[in-house]
């Protein structure tokens, strides 16, 4: 038995299957972490960020600036290098900047990443890729009949939701479709998505940071 | 506080196997409430999808538990979209060691523990593990800084959980028909 996850959307829908997105993504993710500039790290979270757009997701900025914000907040805590400014009484240092913003970016960056790679239709297979599935039927079950949930009697309504459902993951499994081939193009743009993303990174070990000096 | 019902082990490979995805399902639906509430920190979670495992402590055996977990945080990740980030990272360590808390307790202090006390040790361990990974990862030495709000809120939402975990128990019609079948 295989196991398929949620959502039916996400980048090049149609064009590329669920596991050659899921391909570039773990491809693309140490061109990412291991990028050491973190100007560069921004420009391809900008880059991610904006697939992610395309494909329709939502993108939650406030979330995102407030996460970044945190991460950096607290690596400033400890000074460490030049001081670059003061900021009420709170010295703003070099190296404990670059640090902060290193790991907010690879924060942010690997969800973008991991929403850009993560599709419906991928299939997990396998004892287990099969009890994930079924998990995600139930999940699937529970959602649609949430509204049976009722605040003023939570622990009633949830125990019938319960008793309803016990047993409908057996019956309810069913085989998942085979998702299409990659189509040239789809293949094209992924291909070219990871080598931008590597070619960057080679670059950057051979002339380490070209946009931020050390 | 009365003495509790003991549920015995759920016995049997496929209904145990069908209630495991029943539970993960069910902390899936408990992880999307969770996620409607604004956080400063990916990771920084109430818990509430914990109530399911909480539940689970006294249903299954250890290694069918851990098998929730499992799923609860590799739904998570898939659901959420962050499977390959350190979200997933800290949430799996998180309710591993909350889990292996939870079933330590149970196993040493047997009925003697309410659901919460198990519950509030679990959030402790939980709290705790990763709070030391976001000090090795994210926040360097500023992680202690944020140590006693996230241990002070993560005891307060395990103290509701565990009250409402042991309400459930004692009144379910669903745990009563499952222990019935054991």
């Amino acid at each position: 038995m295989k196991g398929r996850i949620g959502r039916t959307d996400g980048f090049l829908a149609g064009k590329a299957t669920a596991r050659a997105l899921f391909a570039a993504g773990a491809l693309l993710l140490p061109a990412f972490l291991f990028q050491q500039d973190p100007l560069v790290r921004g420009l391809q979270f900008l880059l991610f960020l904006g697939l992610n757009a395309a494909a329709g997701r939502r993108i939650r900025v406030v979330q995102i600036l407030l996460i970044s914000a945190g991460i950096v907040a607290f690596n400033l805590v400890i000074p460490t290098g030049r001081v670059l400014l003061s900021v009420l009484g709170l010295p703003i240092t070099e190296i404990a900047l670059r640090s902060g913003l290193q790991k907010a970016t690879a924060v942010v960056g690997m969800i973008a990443i991991s929403q850009l790679s993560l599709r419906a239709d991928l299939e997990i297979p396998g004892r287990l890729g099969g009890l994930i599935g079924r998990s995600l039927f139930y999940f699937q079950l529970i959602m649609s009949r949430r509204s049976r949930i009722d605040r003023r009697n939570l622990i009633g309504s949830i125990d019938d939701l319960l008793i309803g459902l016990q047993g409908s993951g057996a019956a309810g499994m069913e085989p998942g479709s085979r998702t299409q081939k990659t189509t040239p193009a789809g293949a094209a743009v992924l291909s070219a998505l990871v080598a931008v993303n590597w070619a960057v990174f080679v670059y950057t070990l051979l002339r380490p940071y070209p946009l931020w000096g050390r | 506080m009365g003495r509790r019902p003991t549920i015995p082990p759920i016995d049997g490979g496929a209904p145990r196997r069908d209630l495991v995805a029943l539970l993960g399902g069910l902390c899936l639906f408990l992880s999307t409430l969770e996620y409607l509430i604004p956080k400063p920190i990916p990771f920084l979670r109430v818990g509430i999808a914990n109530l399911p495992i909480l539940i689970a402590v006294d249903l299954l055996p250890a290694g069918s538990l851990f098998l929730v977990v499992f799923l609860k945080v590799v739904g998570q990740g898939l659901v959420s979209g962050t499977l390959v980030s350190y979200v997933f990272l800290f949430s799996a360590v998180g309710s591993f060691s909350s889990a292996l808390a939870m079933v330590a307790a149970r196993r040493l202090l047997g009925q003697r523990a309410s659901l919460v006390g198990v519950g509030v040790l679990g959030a402790l361990f939980s709290n705790m593990a990763q709070i030391v990974l976001a000090r090795l990862l994210i926040f360097g030495e500023g992680a202690w800084l944020i140590a006693p709000p996230f241990l002070g809120l993560g005891t307060i939402t395990a103290v509701f959980l565990g009250l409402f975990a042991e309400r459930f128990q004692s009144g379910s019609r669903w745990l009563a028909s499952l222990r019935s079948r054991a």
